[in-house]
């Protein structure tokens, strides 16, 4: 294949990277602090779509004003959700606190994908774009609706890194990311840092809902696949870090294009598609759970 | 005759840090040996590697001349090797006798009724009969440990080792504790006591092996050891050595 | 164990058991012998599942993937190879059971979350590669297949089908009363103090998911020759979560609870047709609900209040 060609399709792997490092962080942004597995991350994408969709196409604000409005939306959700659900594990109301977080995290997940399709029904949605028309760079074509997702997509995930770094906000989630106890003893509000940790891992995933929205449409299902993707990604980068889901997205979504491109039997090589991530999730899993920068998975 | 525990030259690392450096001693069948060492010096990591959570780097470590070094817990309490853990991992959610059903049931040549009568026996010992169907759950902090100790007793152990079992203890417990090792010892059960407690340690032991960043820094009876200046420097010359009775 | 001759508990169960042999008997509707049935598949599903995750604390959410590989190897050996239901069947127990065999050691070191995401990762692998596999398996179109019986008449698989949940239930029963039970208890408690006083985690863990897993197949096994069709949607994760809140609903820690909760689920899942969707929803909203405030589910708190309020000081 031609150089041109190759190279628009690592860009196109790039900017699917990105989408997938936004809704990657915020599951690895979870776990570092809450120390679970968020398994209903994937819905809160497609919340996230789905309210950029309701304020954009159907109550008409402007496309960066309703993604914002996804964020913001599910910045409350999410620390809605840790409060009702996953902090009784904190104060000690749970028995098994392990499966009862997966448990209840997938049961939000069925709960969320079904009161989805019974509002708005099994039917895509393609919501505005941000940037319609392509953007020529000599002789590269690059769609606009991508690239300007792709864009703020990449302003979100500083915004995020700044916040993380920088912020007492942010310290506070590192802390508490590593030592729960030792955090509370400082100072440290480990419920409200729990909560905040949540929002805005919600956040993320509703953000990158949203910006993908108008570019792969918005329907109830869309978080199943994608989640499987954030999964691969940050157990790729090594739960906890955040570096390491940003490498793991890069990675991905370069595997994945060029993998579906240089596998000859194009119809079997779609259908695999997303098995490739999935392989990829148990290998790492099983032979090195703790990712390539993640911290060494403990026994009890 | 030839020891019953002999360790030769272990070492464990983790990454960088090197927790156990060329650990030997032996250990004769029937003594209560205690392993003192300040925090970080490598005693628990040793006992998970006698009891098989670790796999050590180099070394052996041999049992009644068979290797030791590297098998499964699993194995490790069919050979007669018995442990208990510094923070109490009872089976919370099944009720003190199914506690101690479970290692009473890992030998299949025993019936069901005969290891339930053992069971019975042993938490009269312990004065935990009227807690017998209770969920472990529901037990205090010393009970918890006691019933650690009774699960023990359950396997009927050549070699019990114990890791800091007398933390945050009631003293009377402690006390029942003290007898119930000292019992154990008079049958014949070796023992490798884990403690900080020095007033138990000095107690109970007619031999002590002090460790400082994993080496083996003092072996030998108490009263020597006790002003063995390397081992008054590795504590920093706290006062807890020179105060034991 | 207590000095009864025979546990209320075990009446209970018999006057249920009894109540569903006879409802064909009073006039049962055929429509409402036919979703029993299928109530008692799901039923077979929820219990084994509940045994890997009530009883030995291994979460999988790889259950229905297996009920379709048993479902896919009965029918693809009956179909293709012509083999009669007798082989076909055993055969997807036994394909299932190293499928089991190899993720259970696979899984070995795996805890928690590490394992529900691995689980689930394999459930997709299947259900995609099953998918993909067109040629073999005529992708999302399904395969149709034999029936067990010659007859459309519903009563014999009703009866059969009440009779193979029996079995199942009986034979996890005794494992689970045995000392294997006492083992899984001690494994789902602490691993590394189980360990340490003898008992043999890795077979038992292995075994357990072994175990659960042939159940799942034989049960897909059956229900394949029962429904006369299977497609890939039987292992979505939709059908798992079905599965879940099943047994979620029904009381996870106890197989008996799940089958009950299998044989309710399905039959709301019909009561409540008209309301499409909303089924779906309103399960899983049963499922954190209860998870949260009730985690015994339904018939756990049913007869847990049942008796206290019976029991004499």
């Amino acid at each position: 294949m031609t150089l041109l060609a190759l190279s628009e399709q690592v860009i196109n792997g790039l900017i699917i990277g990105i989408f997938y490092a936004l809704a990657a962080l915020g599951l690895s942004l979870i776990f570092g602090v809450l120390k679970i597995v968020n398994f209903a991350h994937g819905e809160l994408y497609m919340l996230g779509g789905f309210v950029y969709y309701v304020f954009s196409s159907l109550l008409g604000l402007p496309p960066v004003a309703a993604v914002l409005v996804a964020c913001s939306g599910l910045f409350v959700v999410g620390m809605a959700i840790e409060h009702l659900l996953i902090d009784p594990i904190h104060r000690g109301k749970v028995e098994r606190a392990d499966e009862y977080a997966i448990m209840i995290t997938f049961g939000l997940a069925l709960l969320l994908q079904n009161l989805m399709l019974s509002v708005f029904g099994p039917w895509t949605n393609r919501p505005e774009a941000i940037f319609r028309g392509r953007i020529e760079i000599g002789m590269l074509i690059i769609s606009g609706d991508r690239l300007s997702a792709a864009s703020l997509g990449i302003v979100l995930i500083c915004a995020i890194l700044y916040l993380l770094r920088y912020t007492w906000a942010g310290k506070a989630v590192r802390a508490v990311s590593q030592d729960r106890e030792t955090a509370a003893i400082v100072g440290v509000n480990a419920k409200l840092t729990g909560m905040l940790a949540f929002g805005l891992g919600a956040a993320l995933a509703g953000a990158a809902g949203a910006l993908i929205g108008p570019v792969f449409l918005v329907y109830p299902t869309m978080g199943v696949i994608p989640v499987i993707k954030a999964y691969v990604i940050v157990v790729l980068g090594g739960l906890g870090s955040v570096p390491g889901a940003i490498l793991g997205a890069l990675i991905l979504g370069q595997v994945e294009n060029l993998a579906t491109v240089l596998v000859p039997d194009t119809t079997r090589a779609l259908a695999y598609k997303d098995a490739y991530g999935l392989v990829l999730l148990v290998l790492v899993l099983v032979f090195r759970p703790q990712g390539l920068l993640g911290e060494k998975v403990r026994r009890s | 005759m030839s020891a019953q525990l002999v360790t030769e030259g272990i070492v464990k690392r983790f990454g960088g840090l090197t927790a156990l450096d060329d650990v030997s001693f032996e250990i004769e069948a029937g003594e209560l040996v205690g392993l003192i060492g300040p925090n970080g010096s490598g005693k628990t990591t040793f006992l998970n590697v006698l009891s098989g959570f670790l796999r050590p780097e180099r070394g052996d470590a041999r049992f009644e001349g068979r290797s030791i070094a590297g098998r499964e817990p699993s194995e490790l309490a069919g050979a007669g090797i018995a442990r208990s853990f510094q923070v109490t991992k009872i089976f919370r959610r099944i009720s003190v006798l199914d506690n101690l059903l479970v290692p009473g049931l890992t030998d299949w040549s025993i019936a069901r009724q005969t290891a339930a009568e053992k069971g019975a026996a042993i938490l009269e010992q312990l004065q935990l009969s009227r807690l017998t169907h209770e969920a472990a759950a529901n037990l205090s902090g010393g009970q918890a440990k006691l019933l650690e100790f009774g699960r023990i007793m359950m396997l009927n152990p050549k070699l019990v080792l114990l890791d800091e079992p007398f933390g945050g203890v009631h003293p009377t417990l402690k006390r029942l504790m003290h007898d119930m090792i000292r019992d154990w010892n008079r049958r014949g059960t070796s023992i490798i006591l884990i403690s900080h407690d020095m007033g138990s340690i000095f107690n109970l032991c007619r031999r002590i092996v002090a460790l400082q960043n994993g080496r083996v820094i003092a072996n030998g009876r108490p009263e020597v050891v006790r002003k063995d200046p390397a081992v008054l420097q590795a504590y920093l010359g706290s006062c807890s050595v020179e105060d034991a009775p | 164990m207590t000095g009864h001759a025979v546990s209320p508990r075990a009446v209970l169960g018999a006057g249920v058991v009894t109540g569903f042999a006879a409802l064909p008997l009073f006039g049962l509707d055929e429509y409402w012998i036919y979703i029993l049935t299928i109530g008692f598949y799901y039923a077979i599903l929820a219990s084994s599942w509940s045994l890997l995750v009530g009883y030995v604390g291994r979460i999988s959410f790889a259950h229905v993937a297996m009920s379709g590989i048993g479902a896919y190897t009965s029918v693809l050996a009956s179909g293709s190879f012509g083999w009669p239901l007798y082989f076909s069947i055993p055969l997807a127990g036994l394909v299932t059971g190293l499928a089991g065999l190899a993720i259970g050691r696979l899984c070995l070191r795996l805890h928690g979350a590490y394992l529900g995401l691995t689980t689930i990762a394999f459930s997709e692998i299947v259900r995609i590669t099953i998918t993909a596999e067109y040629e073999l398996t005529r992708g999302s179109l399904g395969l149709a297949a034999v029936g067990l019986f010659e007859t459309t008449d519903r009563l014999p698989y009703y009866y059969s089908f009440l009779a193979i949940l029996l079995v199942c239930l009986l034979i996890m029963w005794l494992i689970l009363r045995s000392r294997i039970g006492m083992f899984f208890a001690a494994i789902r408690e602490d691993e590394d103090a189980a360990a340490s006083l003898g008992v043999k985690v890795v077979r038992w863990k292995i075994f357990a998911f072994t175990f659960s897993s042939v159940i799942a197949g034989i049960a897909g096994g059956f229900y394949a020759h029962f429904v006369q069709l299977v497609a890939p949607s039987m292992m979505s994760i939709q059908e798992m979560g079905l599965v879940l809140s099943m047994a979620v609903v029904g009381g996870f820690q106890n197989i008996f609870y799940a089958a009950l909760g299998g044989i309710l689920l399905e039959v709301l899942l019909e009561a409540m047709r008209e309301i499409g969707e909303w089924r779906m929803t309103a399960f899983a909203l049963a499922v954190i609900l209860i998870l949260r405030y009730a985690p015994n589910g339904l018939f756990g708190e049913l007869v847990r209040t049942l008796s206290t309020r019976k029991a004499p000081a």
